[in-house]
């Protein structure tokens, strides 16, 4: 599903990733950590395409995504990301922000908007009424009506994920999800994107550099640090690398 | 069916209205009415590039003069050529304005696409600038151009608007336009005011929606120069100068950026309001006019910078909570 | 050839003057990030200050350098206030707005100056003449190139100017704080920087040149009407953009060469282009490198 084969990218001389190899298959759920500035997000921003690598290829859905727009991410290669800090449409509804990234739904043009004919209705209310069931789908549908940035910290997390989701993405690139959230919360999280997995079959890449997190979650992990992979394998195999240890060391003790 | 009812109560709101301000009000209130009509037309255009989609344009009426002489041109030097000229059946002469309408709408449209496109690439403040430089532009040539009349302006364009097309049009272009951000796809315009990388990261190109935002609200000031145009059947290249864009920027920031009702509410008030201020105008010997809009933005801005209605409609007042989308 | 080097001579005293205006909307930019669009209408009010306070040292008026520099002085007091006063009536209170805001209130404050001074018991509508404060002399002349007293006054007085705020900006208390507000408005107010104070330096310092500006260019081109901040202001903001906003120095190489360019597309192309040379070039460097020759872009953060 993605592919990302010995990329670098480098700013003005500084490798902030180097020769980074990782893969990610069909439904798979794998997990990207490392300390804090080891280029997790970096990398993330290289697989979104809003930087582009130095050297190396990166392949989302068999397509080499060298050539396209940020925007081609979600359509061609149908992935879609969250953010680290949330970026919701803050001053539309609930469901407003769904519909905007329920786009590849709408099948008429300018004039069926500007005459409201008769398909513009009935077009309309199929988007308007799939995008309440995906709500329905994450209990957000009671609130479809709120101000995104009205809504309480973790329901603006899930519904950035859900606004991700309506794009029917094959894989889903989660950036710090449980950023901010206590105990209970990250626990719902875990659940929650394990769900999403089973129900929408699609493929998962978490950044996190809580480990716990990932290590309850990921079938298999990547460790980045310094910009370069220092491991990759199982939680368990992860849990006992000595390079893996010494890379957190001082940052966080493994548990 | 329900089409034909709207287009019929349209019609004949149009008709009725149009003959009773033509048959029982005074000539000069008549032509501060089709101001105010033109004035909303613009208004409303504006707000979609500068409240929905959060950009900031200070070109608009660049793009009205494109309209207002692309349609002189067209009635006064194209058609006559064409042997369409002298007296005609008012059902001719109304099929080919609106035809002219069209056509200078389009060009208006175009002109916004070859200016847009390079310039949304821009941001805040350089945008604004930008915009501001394209519309000088715009008239600079406008000025330059004798076959239109350059400088001396362009005299003898047929009167063919009047009260029935401005208030049609002014209605239909709000109502067009309320239709657009309304819809499912029109959202996209707000989702770039809120957030473009977010836009982007859900596969939406922002320069397009932009554009797309551009190219319409240019379209709509077309057509509302077209009016203006046909009105007063005289133009000036300096009547499209910054202050009149900077006019139309302060009845869209007054009545609400992200407001129709706001625009078309702010539009009549502060045509109608410095009309009411002329005879001071006289006396003073200067265009107050833009001492007022000036403080009057400035004012709002300090106090009450989300202008008349805010994001607000007045349609919000009438509509309890909304009902579920999926049994709407 | 003697053409050529006249149109070098005048292009570099008319953008030494474009310098002084740009470098006030180049630090404002740089502190507020805001486009202070009245800046070109307190250049105006240099030149009406001027125009005001010549004939009180006597009339008729005697040009003589004192009395340049009594009226540059004064228009610099007045033109210092009215700058003090935008920022703490305009700008000061929507610091904390959306730029969009800003950006509108500094038109309107431009446009109020301009209508407001159109007033007939104020300046008026009509275009005066501005008073000989020096007698113009030919000071050098060889084989048609023509050099006088006033673009020696402009020259000198122009780059003491702006050595002066070179000094200030960089060798003084308040030039480091000015400088550390511009990097970080939020930090400098941590480190105990009183950052209104900073700013409203700031928009003195600008006020300043503004003046200096306005008394230059009504000295050359001896007329003042209310709207000539405009399209002064304007031109000045593009050199300031082709320099790279923020910076003093990209705002003088930017002066300069808006100076050279509309010098030399008037002598060799046509006058009527004389005002769409400047949109052009903002046009242009805008579309293609906007952080302007000497300016540094930012990436936003993701």
């Amino acid at each position: 599903m993605l592919e990302v084969d010995h990329v670098s990218i480098e700013f003005g001389g500084l490798k902030a990733v180097q020769d980074v190899y990782l893969k990610v298959n069909d439904n798979e759920l794998v997990g990207l950590i490392g300390p804090n500035g080891a280029g997790k997000t970096t990398l993330f921003n290289l697989i979104t395409r809003i930087y582009r690598p130095t050297s190396g290829r990166i392949k989302i859905d068999g397509h080499n995504i060298r050539e396209f727009h940020a925007f081609d991410i979600a359509n061609k290669c149908h992935a879609a990301r969250t953010f680290q800090n949330i970026r919701l449409f803050r001053d539309l509804s609930v469901l407003d922000n769904v519909l905007v990234a329920s786009h590849l739904k709408i099948d008429y043009g300018f004039w069926t908007v500007a005459l409201h004919t008769q398909k513009f209705f009935d077009s309309e209310k199929r988007i308007r009424g799939e995008a309440f069931e995906l709500l329905k789908i994450f209990n957000l549908h009671e609130k479809y009506d709120e101000l995104a940035k009205n809504l309480p910290y973790g329901d603006q997390r899930k519904l950035e994920i859900v606004r991700a989701l309506a794009t029917k993405p094959k894989i889903l690139f989660l950036d710090e999800p449980a950023a901010g959230m206590n105990e209970s919360e990250t626990a719902e999280l875990l659940n929650l994107i394990r769900f999403i997995r089973e129900k929408f079959k699609l493929a998962i890449l978490v950044i996190e550099h809580d480990m716990k997190f990932i290590m309850g979650l990921c079938e298999r992990i990547y460790v980045l640090d310094h910009g370069q992979l220092i491991a990759e394998g199982t939680p368990k195999e992860i849990q006992n690398n000595p390079k893996v240890i010494r890379a957190y060391l001082g940052e966080e003790t493994i548990t | 069916m329900k089409q034909l009812i709207q287009w019929g109560s349209f019609i004949l709101v149009v008709a009725i209205f149009g003959w009773l301000l033509t048959e029982f009000v005074p000539d000069y209130y008549q032509t501060i009415i089709a101001i105010c009509g033109i004035n909303v037309i613009l208004a409303v255009s504006l707000n979609l590039v500068n409240g929905f989609t959060g950009q900031f344009s200070m070109g608009h009426a660049g793009f009205m003069a494109v309209g207002a002489y692309m349609s002189a041109t067209l009635s006064t030097l194209l058609l006559p050529a064409l042997g369409f000229s002298g007296e005609m059946n008012v059902f001719t002469q109304n099929l080919l304005f609106f035809g002219v309408l069209i056509v200078s709408g389009l060009s208006a449209g175009l002109i916004g696409f070859l200016v847009g496109v390079p310039s949304l690439r821009l941001k805040g403040d350089y945008l604004a600038i930008v915009t501001l430089g394209f519309g000088e532009i715009i008239r600079t040539s406008i000025l330059n151009i004798e076959a239109i009349g350059g400088a001396r302006g362009f005299i003898g364009i047929p009167q063919w608007s009047n009260l029935y097309w401005v208030l049609g049009l002014s209605i239909l272009s709000t109502v067009i336009i309320a239709r657009v951000v309304t819809s499912i796809p029109g959202k996209q315009f707000m989702a770039v005011r809120d957030d473009e990388t977010a836009t982007t990261s859900i596969g939406l190109s922002t320069t397009r929606i932009k554009v797309r935002a551009f190219v319409l609200a240019s379209f709509f000031a077309g057509v509302a120069g077209a009016l203006f145009a046909h009105y007063y059947s005289y133009l000036n290249p300096s009547t499209f100068n910054f202050n009149y864009s900077f006019q139309i920027i302060a009845m869209v920031v007054l009545g609400g950026m992200g407001s129709l009702s706001g625009s078309v509410t702010a539009a009549i008030l502060l045509t109608v309001l410095l009309e009411a201020l002329r005879p001071l105008q006289d006396y003073t010997g200067v265009d107050l006019r833009m001492v007022i809009y000036s403080l009057v933005l400035i004012v709002l801005m300090l106090t009450r910078p989300q202008g008349i209605f805010g994001r607000s409609e007045v349609t919000d007042f009438f509509k309890k909570r909304r009902s579920r989308p999926h049994n709407a | 050839m003697a053409e050529f080097f006249q149109h070098l001579i005048n292009g570099i005293s008319l953008g030494s003057i474009y310098a002084l205006i740009a470098i006030g909307y180049s630090m404002v930019y740089g502190i507020l990030q805001l486009i202070n669009f009245a800046h070109g209408e307190v250049v105006m009010l240099g030149a009406v200050t001027g125009f005001f306070v010549a004939p009180l040292f006597g009339r008729p008026v005697h040009p003589s350098l004192g009395l340049f520099l009594s009226v540059l002085l004064i228009s610099m007091v007045v033109c210092s206030i009215v700058g003090l006063l935008i920022e703490r009536i305009a700008y000061r209170p929507l610091r904390k707005s959306p730029r969009i805001n800003c950006l509108i209130t500094a038109i309107g404050v431009s446009l109020f100056i301009q209508y407001f001074t159109q007033l007939d018991f104020i300046f008026g509508a009509i275009p005066q003449s501005y008073p000989e404060l020096i007698e113009r002399q030919i000071v050098f002349s060889i084989g048609g190139l023509e050099i006088s007293n006033l673009q020696i006054l402009v020259l000198g007085l122009s780059f003491s100017l702006m050595g002066i705020l070179e000094f200030i900006v960089f060798r003084t208390k308040m030039g480091k704080a000015m400088r550390a507000v511009s990097e970080s408005p939020e930090i400098a107010s941590l480190l105990g920087i009183p950052v209104n104070r900073v700013i409203a330096f700031t928009f003195v310092l600008g006020s300043c040149l503004a003046a200096a500006a306005g008394t230059l260019v009504a000295t050359m081109y001896p007329k003042v009407d209310a709207l000539m901040g405009a399209l002064l202001g304007l031109k000045a903001f593009v050199a300031a953009v082709l320099g790279g906003i923020g910076s003093i120095s990209g705002a003088v190489l930017g002066g300069l060469l808006m100076g050279l360019a509309e010098e030399y597309t008037v002598g060799y192309l046509s006058s009527s282009f004389r005002d769409a040379i400047a949109f052009t070039i903002l046009i242009l460097i805008l579309l293609v490198r906007p952080s302007g020759l000497l300016g540094t872009s930012r990436i936003e953060k993701v």
